[in-house]
């Protein structure tokens, strides 16, 4: 407690918040389930930085691979752990479920961040002006936020990129403009309670602006449960991703890797009726990955809201 | 003078993640009978621990009542502490053998709490729920211990009943009853209605009687049997061996879970007319009464957060009074109050004391109202007890640097030449308590012999003891 | 008296209950009404009241925290003529204010030095003026280092030119660097703390450690008028007594003027002095700290001063235990505030509102009869006469 450290007030500052960062993290990691979560997580980011080079070839796409059967092409499925080239087996198509996963796993997490992290910063802003500021605006901007979350997810998705086309952007577009109002509220809520602080009056009766406020005080002390919040929405912004690719309402054709699509390579296909009996491995596979990945997100959200909610902490 | 409260050697700690924090360390002290004992201290020092040690609502994790002893006249009120903290400290045992006996225990501490010893707090609003009325929250207490006194007093009602028939018959009014139903009718008579109303009344009266007699027997029984666990209970707090008291307690729980009690609560929420409830419902009122809550029938349909502070913390004491307990712990009782509202709250323990001789134990960090209110004063710091005097003897004659301390850090109204004196430093850590007198740190006058011994407890004089190194004299332990 | 620093004239705070589910008025929350006030440069005005009287609202009012309803405040006005504008609004308002409130707008509107209504005099004010809250807890932004809590007013406002005084005219100087963190770390070792505590966050201080740090965040900007609300409430009476003695001596060295909120007479009378009473949003009662205790004359002071537990069990007095609450400031009794609880109330009391008004040397009262009660009771009611018949 009393050691004299040294150094520029910098540097000691910095040190100060690393130190703050490790405790929390020191916290998280008391929690098994947090812990492993986070854990998944992390080899999941991982796979998709790396996985998708070591395979090589076109990281967004799958390889087809053609059999011959007699004189004819069939693409009917390999089963798993059989072939040294095809660890996972192959689904309908002729795709190996292997790189399908590793390369979705990039691409599903770049869609996924572009949806999160663009719906946060919208509700980020419209939430603290209609917390902070109220009034009309603010009623506004609940009013409207209130008319979207009220529409029917998967619904408005489809809306769209039956109107406009199935281009990614409109895909992304589409799932930001479903996710953004839950952020708006948890922002509001927050930014309702954080401005009634002292430490808000104290600021504004040192003369700082509404803007300087909102971004000194208000933001930081308010966005600790959005960062919950996006942990969690991660997982259903991909479940959404793989429903859309699922009902074949995407921007891609069949070779697009992305866990949802390997799952529509198998409903989709001529033998869709029996996919799930004769070859079972072309849905469960896929169907898990996608299982354990939002499992371990949802998980380290709970930890995550447990270590910043300090009532939690014990 | 008898004891009312002993309580020896007491350690209460915390286990937490930064490690454990020593919350008390051997405090002792004693209640007399019919005393106010204000408990004084600062934030940290342990007066509320201690409150809540006595009453056995330390939160387990992370606080345990370690050792000591606490008696409530001939009653161990530690009982089973040592068997609990045994289990989880040392033995650890199949989870479930140890849920039991706690559970065991349990049901002896709800037997205590609320009956004999009671306990308000400094957040009265905290202390009632905000979903039902005032009225309802005070029966329930009522409910929950009184049931006895309730069914005796419809008894007795109900053996009167031939007198009102007759009485009704010969169609004079203005007999004598020496029962409830003679003060009730005394007091139609005082309202001058009128012949009309008085004899409707007795028409409602003469109905009530009827429903009674038609459940008589049912009450009768439910009284032998209410009679019955009072009389186990009561053996419970006795000294009892081992064995009998453990099937005392199975016995009693098990009354606890399918007794007839339990299903007349539902029914009192159903707004029965069952004499059991209007009785329930008239003692509410008297007890809302003696706590010189003025309009009381309003304020017993009222919710709690439509009453004032000062009305709340007198509904709780009231609650706190329902089953006329022997010990009252105020834990702050006015520290959230305007000072007027103050006033007339410790007023009233005043009269409580005065009237019902129940003894009070007073925490407050307010040397003002200790002053006001106590016999005899407690002084506490970090989780020690270092003073103890009757009230003139500390204010005029303190022993104890901290007590001289802090008696000179209050502002005085009555005297504002007197140059505030400071008290150096803050509240040690209790997680690491500075080793030695835990004041030492702050004091004035340590030596180094403070810094490596516990002061033994020394009597300088008639009830005077104070734990100091500075004195000299007879230990007293 | 020496220079009037601040001077408030006919504020008036009215918080509208919203209600229904058109969010119409349903009317309102009399928190400050009509008050006019005048602190002097160097002294410490104690303002002292139960909760709900609305001391709090004028601390925020007084600094122009929160927009008043109606009012005037002056910053180092022209003695004469903010005399006179009072002299002029007291006139106005004596015969019903209701129906003159536009001309009495008129009076207090248009003046240019009027905080409330002009912007440059309103940033100029925010930056000599500062307030200390009760709560240590809440009001240190728990995710900011102590070093950026000091520093912040300081980035926003600067520094008075020459170290140590405000001239009230002189620029104000932005520090940046270097000097900033040299200029931090001195206000904190003045309050007590060294240099290691500037690298902690707020939860790892003591709520006595935490008022000092929000004591030196008020103390940074060189201000020349604190708002105290309630600053010790919190605290332990050991801790209480040490930021008592800090703020005195910051007083001395700074020649900084305090308003000092608190519901402790005791504290009151210990750093005060001059004391304004208020109930129900009214000033009741003004006097000099001594005078105020010694001769408390309106009944509700004489209540309060009685209500006060001395730690003396050998001190008796006369006990005069108010019945009731206090009334609700949304519907507050007709005439004097305080009749429903008074023990001298008679017709006129719940009729007419008694003006205040001057019953000896500097001792203003609100009351019908304060002068009868000035003649027969307070010698009772006072806190040293009683302590001599005491003895």
């Amino acid at each position: 407690m009393t050691t004299q450290t040294v150094g520029t007030p910098l540097s000691r500052a910095l040190k100060k918040r690393l130190e703050s960062t490790k405790r929390s993290f020191y916290f998280l990691t008391r929690s098994p389930l947090a812990t492993i979560g986070l854990a998944v997580v992390i080899a999941y980011v991982l796979i998709a930085i790396v996985g998708p080079e070591i395979i090589g070839g076109n990281p967004l796409m799958m390889k087809q691979y053609y059999l011959f059967q007699g004189h004819s092409i069939v693409f009917n499925p390999l089963p798993p752990f059989k072939y040294s080239q095809f660890p996972l087996g192959t689904t309908f198509g002729g795709y190996s479920i292997y790189e399908g996963i590793v390369k979705g796993a990039r691409n599903d997490l770049i869609l996924a961040s572009a949806v999160v992290i663009s719906g946060a910063l919208i509700g980020v802003v419209l939430g603290s002006i209609a917390g902070y500021k109220g009034g009309v605006l603010g009623e506004a901007i609940m009013r409207v936020t209130d008319i979207f979350l009220s529409l029917p997810t998967i619904v408005i998705a489809l809306a769209f990129l039956t109107v406009l086309g199935r281009y990614e952007n409109v895909m992304i577009g589409a799932l930001i403009i479903i996710w953004w109002p839950t952020y708006t509220r948890v922002v509001r809520g927050q930014v309702l309670t954080v401005r009634e602080q002292k430490y808000v009056e104290a600021s504004v009766a040192a003369g700082s602006s509404s803007l300087r406020t909102v971004i000194k005080h208000i933001i930081p002390n308010s966005i600790y449960p959005i960062f919950v919040q996006m942990s969690l929405d991660y997982g259903n912004v991909i479940l959404t991703l793989a429903a859309l690719f699922f009902l074949g309402f995407t921007f891609a054709g069949p070779g697009f890797a992305e866990w949802g699509n390997i799952i529509s390579a198998a409903s989709n296909s001529a033998y869709a009726g029996a996919a799930l009996y004769n070859y079972p491995w072309t849905i469960t596979i896929p169907g898990l990955v996608i299982l354990l990945f939002v499992l371990s997100l949802n998980l380290f959200g709970d930890g995550l809201r447990d270590v910043l909610d300090p009532r939690m902490r014990r | 003078m008898e004891e009312a409260l002993v309580v020896k050697n007491l350690k209460t700690q915390f286990f937490i993640y930064d490690g454990v924090v020593k919350a008390l360390e051997d405090v002792t002290f004693t209640l007399n009978k019919g005393e106010v004992l204000g408990i004084v201290g600062e934030t940290g020092c342990g007066k509320s621990v201690t409150a809540f040690s006595i009453m056995r609502l330390i939160p387990d994790p992370p606080g345990r009542i370690i050792s000591g002893q606490i008696r409530m006249g001939n009653y161990d009120l530690m009982r089973g502490i040592d068997q609990e903290a045994e289990i989880i400290l040392k033995k650890r045992p199949k989870i479930k053998h140890h849920n039991n006996v706690i559970k065991k225990n349990e049901h002896f501490y709800n037997k205590i709490r609320g009956r004999y010893i009671s306990m308000i707090f400094q957040e009265p609003m905290a202390a009632l729920n905000p979903v039902y009325t005032v009225e309802d929250q005070i029966i329930e207490s009522i409910y929950l211990h009184s049931m006895t006194k309730i069914l005796k007093v419809i008894k007795s009602a109900s053996e009167h009943l031939p007198d009102l028939k007759s009485f009704r018959e010969s169609g004079e009014i203005g007999a004598e009853f020496n029962d409830e139903v003679g003060t009730e009718l005394s007091k139609i008579k005082n309202l001058k209605k009128g012949k009309d109303s008085v004899e409707k009344h007795l028409d409602m009266l003469i109905d009530e009687a009827t429903k009674f007699s038609e459940k008589k027997e049912k009450y009768e029984e439910l009284l032998k049997h209410s009679i019955e666990i009072d009389d186990l209970e009561e053996k419970l707090l006795g000294e009892v061996g081992e064995q009998e008291r453990d099937s005392i307690i199975s016995v009693l729980t098990k009354e606890a879970k399918k007794t007839k009690l339990n299903r007349l609560t539902k029914k009192l929420k159903k707004k029965n007319p069952d004499p059991i409830v209007s009785e329930a419902r008239r003692e509410a009122l008297a007890l809302l009464e003696s706590v010189n809550i003025p309009n009381a029938f309003q304020i017993l349909k009222n919710y709690p957060h439509e009453l004032s502070g000062g009305m709340l913390q007198r509904v709780v004491i009231a609650i706190a009074l329902s089953n006329d307990p022997q010990i009252l712990i105020a834990d702050e009782p006015t520290t959230a109050l305007d000072v007027t509202i103050q006033a007339q709250i410790l007023e009233l323990l005043r009269d409580l004391k005065k009237n019902r001789g129940t003894s009070i134990i007073l925490i407050t960090h307010d040397l003002g109202v200790i002053a006001e209110m106590a016999d005899r004063v407690v002084v506490m710091y970090a989780g020690n007890v270092v003073e103890t005097a009757p009230s003139l003897e500390l204010y005029h004659n303190p022993k104890h640097p901290y007590t001289i301390g802090l008696l000179q850090s209050i502002p005085r109204v009555d005297d504002p030449t007197k140059k505030l004196n400071i008290i150096r430093g803050t509240v040690p850590n209790l997680i690491t308590p500075p080793a030695g007198c835990r004041f030492n740190p702050r004091c004035q006058f340590a030596f180094d012999r403070c810094l490596v011994e516990v002061p033994p407890t020394i009597e300088t004089s008639e009830g005077h003891t104070v734990a100091c190194h500075l004195f000299t004299g007879k230990e007293v332990r | 008296m020496s220079e009037i620093l601040l001077k408030a004239i006919g504020v008036r705070k009215y918080f509208p209950i919203k209600g229904g589910i058109s969010g119409r008025t349903l009317g309102y929350v009399h928190a400050v009404d009509d008050v006019n006030l005048t602190i002097y440069k160097g002294e410490t005005v104690g303002v002292v009241g139960e909760s709900g009287c609305g001391k709090t609202t004028l601390g925020r009012v007084i600094l122009d925290l929160i927009e008043p309803t109606t009012g005037a405040l002056f910053y180092k006005p022209d003695e004469a003529s903010v005399n006179q504008l009072e002299g002029l609004y007291t006139e106005l308002t004596a015969n019903g204010a209701r129906e003159l409130k536009k001309e009495e707008k008129k009076i207090l509107g248009t003046t240019k030095d009027n905080i409330y209504k002009s912007r440059s005099k309103r940033k100029d004010f925010r930056s000599r003026v500062q307030i200390v809250f009760q709560d240590p807890v809440s009001s240190l932004d728990p995710r900011m280092l102590i070093k950026d809590v000091i520093a912040e007013p300081i980035r926003i406002n600067g520094v008075p030119k020459e170290d140590g005084t405000n001239d009230g005219t002189g620029a104000r100087v932005r520090l940046r660097g270097e000097v900033a963190n040299k200029y931090v770390l001195d206000i904190v070792t003045e309050m007590g703390l060294n240099e290691d505590h500037l690298y902690r966050f707020p939860h790892e201080f003591s709520g006595g450690q935490r008022q000092r740090i929000a004591i030196a965040r008020a103390i940074a900007v060189k201000p020349e008028f604190i708002v105290l609300d309630e600053p010790t409430s919190a605290l332990d009476v050991s801790v209480q007594a040490q930021i008592l003695s800090l703020l005195k001596n910051l007083q001395k060295k700074y020649n900084v003027t305090y308003m000092f909120i608190t519901h402790n007479l005791a504290v009151i009378r210990a750093v005060s002095n001059r004391v304004i009473v208020m109930y129900l949003g009214k000033i009741v009662e003004e006097a000099l700290t001594d005078e105020l205790f010694e001769f408390p004359i309106h009944p509700y002071t004489q209540a309060l001063i009685s209500a006060i537990p001395i730690p003396d069990p050998t001190f008796k007095r006369q006990r005069l235990v108010l019945s009731g609450d206090v009334p609700s400031p949304a519907n507050p009794p007709s005439g004097c505030r305080f009749h429903t609880r008074c023990r001298f109330a008679k017709e006129i009391c719940s009729t007419e509102e008694p003006k205040l008004k001057e019953i000896r040397a500097g001792h203003i009262v609100a009351c019908h009869f304060a002068e009868e009660i000035l003649k027969t009771e307070t010698s009772s009611s006072g806190i040293k006469k009683t302590r001599e018949t005491a003895k």
